[in-house]
């Protein structure tokens, strides 16, 4: 089948080219319906790698947050209109100990292998999860709820202490829904979030206090914290966890940072911290996604708020139109995939 | 009920290929038609497909359609006539003495050597035909229009913003274009000598819009846009 691909060529240059879909034998197919651009997706765009990454990884297509509709199912598990979300992993069939998206080989959507900004994707069964009923935008954040549940399991199996407080560095999109996951699965706890941004730290209405990062008051402590800031902000944002975490408490880490970040390893030994290294997700983190935004209105009514706008693609312009507009939102960009 | 009727019935002189017809030669992997038909099968809002083949190549169109997944789609090949015209009237024909035509049944026709056609495309199309009653698929022209009767001397040439270069699918409420075409006929038109369907359609005073095509949905004639379209679904280095 002839398939139409957009891919990021150069920097802020995305085209669209003619590929027969390799339809591997079993294969689900589907057509996007939603797709939401990621910061990952935004530094590629901008050209904000290193050059040797980029001159790897291009021409691909981006994307990897995507709901869509089946439109075939040769195996009749999903009927045709069902809709789903798409999972971006590919796992290697590697060691089964070693949870699918960190083992060394699997493949990633819209990084080394083309993302979702495709016409048709034809993907296994087992890498599209049904939404059911009540189906609408918010569930294209699945894959970002998932890297949040995936970090939130992690730090589940390290947690020394006492889980009645956690704070969340970052205010942007991945904070926002790190911070609104913690307030799904821990009612009771104490939500404190730190940013830099007055308009963007106003959107985090569930969270018990927000804080700038140069006026956190004297006398602050939490036990657990999550590290949502990535780039040049980490280190100053890690720098201020160790200094307010709790001893023996939890560092979950999730931003990325294209350089080395320096670490105060005598804090982490003089507190008995806990550094917990997060990225991506596997499909079992994404079913736990679904079935929260599914079950959990306070998710769902949340989640809403993330959008900051939804833009209509009919045509490649209108894609370059969402990448330019995503630069400008402070949250999440979302395509409504028309094309 | 909408219907995908898949124009097919030329035998593909401008390709030098007499011994099949270009809709049937290859394209990367598969058939002309087969790559154009698979846009339908996909798309949820098709409910039936009516080929037009030319009659001595029926039998070979069905045998094709065999080979191929056609997701659940119900296919139905028939002879088509001289000319596009001929061949769409065959499509309604085929309908009305089959299921009979319901007030909002569509026809959406298409040509079968237009393989890169987008679900866009196909979504805008019916769109539009519900709402205007018809729709045209078509593109801006990159080269200006120049008219000359006689091929020699130059008459006319037509502002460049007002021209538009034709494409399919063209798509039709089924009754209106039954209607349509029956008026036509009544008043005396003979449809072997009438090549343009949509002239047809507005004659008889009803509006037809436009909705906008893609220049890669090119229609393969002859050799060298085999060659293109070959081209295009070849990995290459930027």
């Amino acid at each position: 089948m002839i398939n139409r691909i957009y891919r990021l060529m150069d920097t802020k240059r995305i085209e669209m080219v003619l590929r027969e879909i390799p339809f591997t034998k079993g294969d689900v197919l589907v057509r996007p319906d939603y797709l939401a651009i990621c910061a990952a997706d935004r530094r590629y765009y901008l050209g904000r790698r290193r050059k040797e990454v980029l001159n790897r990884k291009l021409p691909m297509a981006l994307i990897h947050e995507a709901t869509g509709t089946v439109l075939h199912d040769p195996g009749g598990r999903l009927k045709a209109g069902e809709k789903v979300v798409l999972i971006p992993l590919e796992p290697e069939n590697g060691n089964q100990g070693i949870k699918g998206n960190y083992r060394q080989g699997s493949k990633f959507a819209s990084s080394g292998t083309d993302g979702f900004m495709r016409d048709f994707i034809a993907l296994p069964h087992d890498r599209l999860i049904p939404v059911g009923g009540d189906y609408s935008v918010i569930y294209v954040f699945s894959e970002l709820l998932s890297v949040a549940i995936g970090a939130i399991q992690a730090f589940e199996t390290s947690c020394r202490i006492d889980k009645n407080s956690f704070g969340v560095w970052g205010d942007g999109s991945m904070g926002f829904v790190m911070s609104l996951a913690l307030r799904c699965l821990y009612p009771d706890a104490k939500i404190y979030v730190f940013g830099k941004t007055a308009r963007k730290l106003h959107k985090f209405s569930f969270a018990t206090k927000t804080f700038y990062i140069d006026q956190v008051p004297p006398g602050l402590i939490f036990s657990h914290c999550f590290e949502c800031v990535g780039n040049s902000g980490s280190e100053a944002a890690i720098s201020q966890m160790m200094e307010l975490i709790s001893p023996q408490g939890c560092i979950s880490l999730l931003g990325v940072s294209e350089d080395s970040i320096a670490i105060n390893t005598r804090t982490v030994l003089d507190k008995g911290l806990y550094l917990i290294g997060n990225s991506r997700s596997d499909a079992e983190d994404f079913k736990k996604a679904v079935a929260l935004i599914r079950e959990n209105e306070i998710c769902r009514r949340y989640l809403q708020i993330l959008i900051s706008e939804v833009i209509e693609i009919k045509t490649e312009n209108d894609i370059l139109h969402a990448f330019e507009q995503d630069i400008l939102n402070d949250f999440k960009t979302v395509m409504k995939w028309s094309i | 009920m909408i219907y995908a009727g898949i124009l097919a019935a030329g035998l593909g002189v401008r390709m030098h290929r007499l011994d099949m017809p270009k809709q049937f030669l290859p394209l990367g992997n598969k058939p002309i038609i087969i790559h154009t038909l698979e846009q339908f099968f996909i798309n949820p809002l098709i409910g039936r497909i009516i080929i037009v083949a030319p009659d001595s190549w029926k039998i070979y169109t069905e045998d094709l359609l065999a080979r191929y997944d056609s997701m659940g789609k119900e296919c139905f090949v028939i002879i088509g006539g001289r000319n596009k015209v001929e061949s769409i009237d065959a499509i309604v024909r085929y309908i009305d003495e089959t299921w009979g035509i319901a007030d909002d049944d569509v026809l959406i026709a298409h040509d079968a050597i237009r393989p890169f056609i987008t679900q866009r495309i196909i979504n805008d199309n019916i769109d539009s035909a519900r709402c205007y009653g018809a729709a045209n698929t078509a593109i801006m022209t990159n080269d200006a229009i120049l008219v000359s009767k006689d091929g020699f001397l130059l008459d006319e040439v037509p502002p460049h913003e007002i021209m538009y270069a034709e494409q399919t699918p063209q798509t039709y409420m089924l009754a209106m274009l039954k209607n349509a075409i029956d008026k036509a006929v009544a008043g005396g038109v003979k449809l072997n000598e009438e090549n343009e369907l949509p002239r047809l359609y507005i004659k008889a005073g009803n509006r037809m819009c436009l909705v906008r095509g893609e220049y890669s949905n090119m229609k393969i004639i002859n050799p060298y846009d085999l060659e293109v379209a070959n081209a295009l679904l070849k990995e290459r280095k930027v």
